[in-house]
């Protein structure tokens, strides 16, 4: 199920004053004792953040949303970069980074970003900045209980603030800030708090980890980026783009605890894995596996029947030796299939699926709007416009498709799936109200695989309609497609719709 | 001689109100101790996701009246899922049994047989008078739970097609306003001196009145040998506003009504007859607007349901609908929708669920009842796969699915190690048989040798189950102890 699982951001925020109240004694408790000789050095390192950041409408893309500030943190690396997460500077307009003793500000400027592994590399054009600086490197992944410090700025201050832990245990878990992606992360019961996000976690004076996120629901569960992750972001962005991380693109089953089903699908009794139930279509593995192929070793690392693999000396999910690749790289995989052992080499590719699930930053949405229909990529961004509780507030049909996609899906050629998001009243929908939030099959006859199908769509016609069919709603919709067009400038006028040529420079982003 | 006149106008206009006053004030109290019964009725159905096991007993109040010397009209919700039924009399302290003598829950209406012999003297039968006194002010009356007369006012505000609590049709509903007490458990209503509905549900303010058409339709059909029940839409209509629509469609340009119909199902009125995509202009040469809706002479605009409502099943409906263009007239057979007939059953009063456990894996029939686990936001909180069939394919069995068969839940057991996460799950085949129905399933599994595997697979992403049916007499034996389970399946008959 798709939860929250009381996970939070910590990045400060100017306007969430309750917050720094509810906070404020952790902000203030500190042991004397924590600043040993390197404190000194940390204020040339570890930096303050401050963004500014306007949101995306993604029900109606024309319109921007929110503004909002926030305070976070980040350290400089080597090549004069600044490591922070992304949530940091996610659909940031104005960056400005301070440094603990210096009034100056200095504006910054997104480099990289991966939503996904919530990192982002941001840099100071002004050379002043650096000349002082003390990079920071990277460690290795911290062992259990072993003591760490935090670095950074807490519910925003001048000073930064530091804090001691100890290493409480590794595990793969999902990243707030996309909602979805789920990596590796160490979790420590140093205290982190908003603000916190994007200060470096460190060991002997290294980097073992970037401090992004919290439990809401817990005392003392606070969560670090590990080093595998941040080197995994740092080497793909080498070649000037990021790809992200990629993905088999499989759903697994733990099967093999069962001796009949182990038998059924005739595998040795000696060996352990994992069965293949589904192989979504397009994804890495589409075509390669099959259902019912049981997956026992992926590349060194044998599978157990759980799905966990030995790895970095933890037992991890079989997901943690994806995610040492960078997209394209080959990853070996064997398998049983009719009781044969294969092996097979596939490409980790990073996976588009056809509703992201992955909460969408920085990409502008695309649009269209026709006879004063708006029609929207169903995406989670647009489900959030039903708030805090939409897995169970949005419609029916919508819920539906968003969670069984992959099952529901059976066109190949489909990118996305188009919804009509707001029906701007006009005389020639006056009728349609009911239409809002279905999701497109057709439009006279042509299949809307993806949004810029519609633009030619609607230069047809049958008999002078457009025939719009929708997905899981046998009634259609028909439209004047004479009025329609004759109404079309004055409807975009009236509510203030750019008429732009819309390009999209990416096709996603994570 | 002008002012003469005058005179007698006022002196008739004075009368009429004083007469109209007096009528209004009738008071049946008297007359009614004799018609009227307190209803106690014990129920009990059955646990959703354990259906072998019975939910405690439940006791409710019923409320009555006599339309035989021995016989009681009372709304069919008072006895869904009933075990026992007692009646009391006004003055009397003995109860008397009553049994079910016929129920029909899309009327809401349930016609229950006292026993003779408890009773020393026979009721006085009420008879329901067909009038709709729309604004005027009704009196209800019942006998409660402490043998007393009672009574309450209201005022009789519109008649409406709606949605019955105990059933997916839409019934004829005459609608109170102002209620002087709640009421709303199978309570006559009468005005002035005539009984003229019973009461179906209640609330603070408003009322829902069954009215005296519904109930003597109900009651001659009694009479007749075999009941038929009344016919239900085979399809669903959606309003035909949109003028480029009604252009599409080919409808005649002079022609301004007609409702689309816009889903057939298989099942119900019209379901062989109409396709997807006509223009209902009129039923039994009622004109429909574009709402669906025709001008009854008493209701005003009333939903064309009302008409099938009244045409016992069997009957033939003229219907003249718009197809392709072309006005043409079918003469569609009514159809009743029997609850048990749909893919997901709406309701099953008083009956077991379907289901069977094997290897500590509990298969049962999806229906409605199993679906309300999951409260009112049913389509926000249910998997939505189950809950498409219900919204989509409830009306829409067929001979390969009459059934949606789903894994409910596994009890943990060793024979079903590694599967115990499994829940909310479509089966789809047993052994390469796709499943068409409950029994259908039962089967495929009694029917495998005993040295082979059972192997069922469900819809969407999910394993292949694999059981051994060797070793599933034991296992089924321990998992039946382990779990108390007194019966490892039911089937209907």
């Amino acid at each position: 199920m798709f939860s929250h699982n009381g996970l939070r951001k910590v990045t400060g925020s100017r306007t969430s004053s309750l917050a720094m109240l509810l906070f404020a004694l952790c902000v203030f408790f500190y042991q004397p004792s924590c600043f040993g000789e390197k404190a000194q050095t940390y204020d040339k390192s570890v930096v303050m953040i401050l963004a500014v950041n306007q949101e995306y409408d993604f029900a109606t893309p024309w319109k921007k949303g929110m503004m909002g500030q926030g305070v976070g943190s980040g350290f400089i690396i080597d090549g004069n970069r600044i490591l922070t997460n992304a949530h940091n500077v996610a659909n940031q307009r104005y960056i400005e980074v301070k440094k603990q003793n210096l009034a100056k500000r200095y504006p910054a400027q997104v480099q990289f970003v991966g939503h996904d592994c919530d990192l982002a590399l941001i840099t100071v054009p002004d050379p002043a900045f650096f000349t002082d600086a003390l990079p920071l490197s990277f460690g290795p992944l911290p062992q259990i209980n072993t003591t760490v410090q935090t670095c950074g700025f807490p519910m925003g201050g001048r000073q930064i603030s530091i804090t001691k832990g100890i290493v409480s245990r590794l595990e793969t878990t999902t990243y707030s800030h996309s909602q979805s992606s789920r990596h590796l992360v160490v979790q420590t019961d140093a205290a982190i708090n908003p603000g916190n996000s994007g200060g470096p976690v460190l060991q002997d004076g290294k980097v073992v980890g970037v401090a992004f996120q919290g439990l809401t629901t817990a005392d003392n569960i606070g969560y670090m980026i590990p080093t595998t992750v941040i080197s995994h972001f740092l080497e793909d962005v080498q070649d000037g783009t990021y790809d992200g991380f990629g993905k088999l693109g499989v759903s697994l089953f733990p099967g093999l605890h069962s001796p009949y089903y182990k038998e059924h699908l005739k595998i040795p009794p000696a060996e352990d894995g994992v069965v293949v139930t589904d192989i979504p279509l397009n994804s890495a593995s589409f075509g390669k596996l099959q259902k019912g192929d049981v997956l026992t070793k992926i590349d060194d690392f044998n599978i157990d029947n759980d799905g966990r693999i030995l790895i970095h000396g933890l037992s991890l999910g079989l997901s943690e030796a994806v995610d040492r690749k960078q997209s394209g790289e080959k990853i070996a995989l064997t398998y049983y299939r009719n009781g044969q052992k294969h092996q097979q080499e596939l490409s980790v590719e990073i996976n588009i699926p056809v509703i992201p699930w992955n909460l969408l930053y920085d990409v502008k949405p695309d649009y269209r709007v026709y006879a004063g229909l708006t029609f929207v990529q169903l995406n989670r961004n647009f489900l959030s416009k039903w708030g805090r509780s939409w897995v169970t507030e949005i419609p029916f049909d919508l819920r539906y498709l968003f969670f069984e996609a992959d099952q529901l899906n059976e066109n190949p050629l489909r990118k996305e799936f188009v919804v009509i998001s707001e029906i701007l009243p006009d005389e020639v929908n006056a009728y349609l109200q009911s239409y809002k939030y279905q999701v497109l099959e057709s439009v006279n006859g042509i299949t809307i695989n993806k949004l810029a199908d519609i633009d030619t769509a609607v230069q047809t016609d049958e008999g002078g309609f457009w025939i719009v069919k929708f997905i899981g709603n046998e009634l259609p919709m028909v439209i004047d497609a004479n009025k329609a067009r004759s109404r079309q400038d004055a409807i975009m006028q009236k509510y203030q719709i750019p008429m732009e040529t819309k390009t999209n420079e990416k096709e996603f982003l994570f | 001689m002008k002012r003469n006149f005058c005179f007698n106008i006022a002196f008739l206009l004075c009368s009429a109100a004083l007469t109209h006053c007096l009528a209004d004030t009738v008071d049946l109290s008297e007359p009614m101790k004799r018609s009227l019964v307190y209803l106690e009725v014990s129920s009990s159905s059955y646990e959703l996701s354990q259906p072998w096991k019975q939910t405690p007993i439940a006791k409710k109040s019923g409320y009555g009246c006599a339309v035989g010397p021995y016989e009681v009209l009372t709304i069919a919700e008072n006895i869904a899922n009933a075990t026992f039924v007692q009646a009391r009399r006004y003055g009397e302290n003995a109860y008397i049994a009553a049994t079910v003598k016929r129920v029909d829950y899309e009327y809401n209406l349930c016609l229950l047989q006292l026993d003779k012999d408890a009773m020393d003297t026979p009721l006085t039968p009420l008879s329901f008078e067909e009038s709709y006194p729309e604004g005027k002010q009704l009196t209800s009356y019942w006998l409660s739970s402490g043998n007393h007369l009672t009574t309450a006012r209201s005022t009789l505000d519109r008649a409406e097609m709606s949605r019955s609590l105990v059933s997916f049709v839409n019934t004829l509903t005459f609608f109170a306003t102002n209620v002087s007490r709640p009421f709303g458990d199978g309570q006559v209503c009468c005005y002035e001196k005539e009984p003229i509905g019973i009461a179906a549900w209640g609330t603070e303010s408003d009322a829902g009145i069954i009215p005296a058409e519904t109930i003597n339709r109900f009651l001659t059909h009694c009479k007749q040998k075999g009941y038929a029940g009344f016919a239900a839409a085979g399809f669903r209509t959606s309003a035909l506003l949109n003028p480029a629509m009604r252009k599409y469609l080919k409808v005649p340009g002079d022609i301004q009504h007609g409702v689309y119909v816009s889903v057939v199902y298989t099942i119900g009125t019209g379901s062989k007859e109409l396709k997807q995509g006509d223009v209902i202009l009129s039923i039994n040469a009622q004109r429909l607007n574009a709402y669906g809706r025709y001008e009854h002479p008493e209701y005003k605009r009333i939903s064309f349901r009302h008409i099938l409502l009244q045409t016992p099943s069997g009957n033939k409906i003229p219907f003249e609908i718009v197809r392709d263009g072309k006005i043409t007239t079918l003469d569609i057979t009514a159809e009743n929708i029997e609850s048990d007939k749909m893919l997901i059953p709406y309701y099953s009063y008083g009956k077991q669920p379907e289901y069977m456990v094997v290897g500590g894996y509990i298969f049962q029939k999806l229906n409605r009842d199993y679906m309300g686990m999951y409260g009112s936001n049913m389509s926000g909180k249910a998997p939505p796969h189950l809950y498409h069939y219900q919204k989509d394919l409830a009306f829409k069995p067929s001979a390969k699915r009459e059934d949606i068969v789903i894994l409910s839940y596994v009890l943990p057991a060793e024979i079903n190690l590694g599967y115990q996460q499994l829940s909310q799950l479509v089966v789809d085949s047993v052994n390469g048989a796709k499943i068409t129905s409950m029994k259908h399933f039962a089967e495929m599994v009694n029917s495998a040798g005993d040295d082979e595997t059972l192997k069922i697979s469900f819809e969407m992403d999910t394993p292949v189950l694999i059981i051994p049916k060797e070793q599933l007499k034991a296992a089924d034996t321990q998992i039946a102890q382990l779990y108390g389970i007194t019966k490892m399946m039911h089937l209907d008959k």
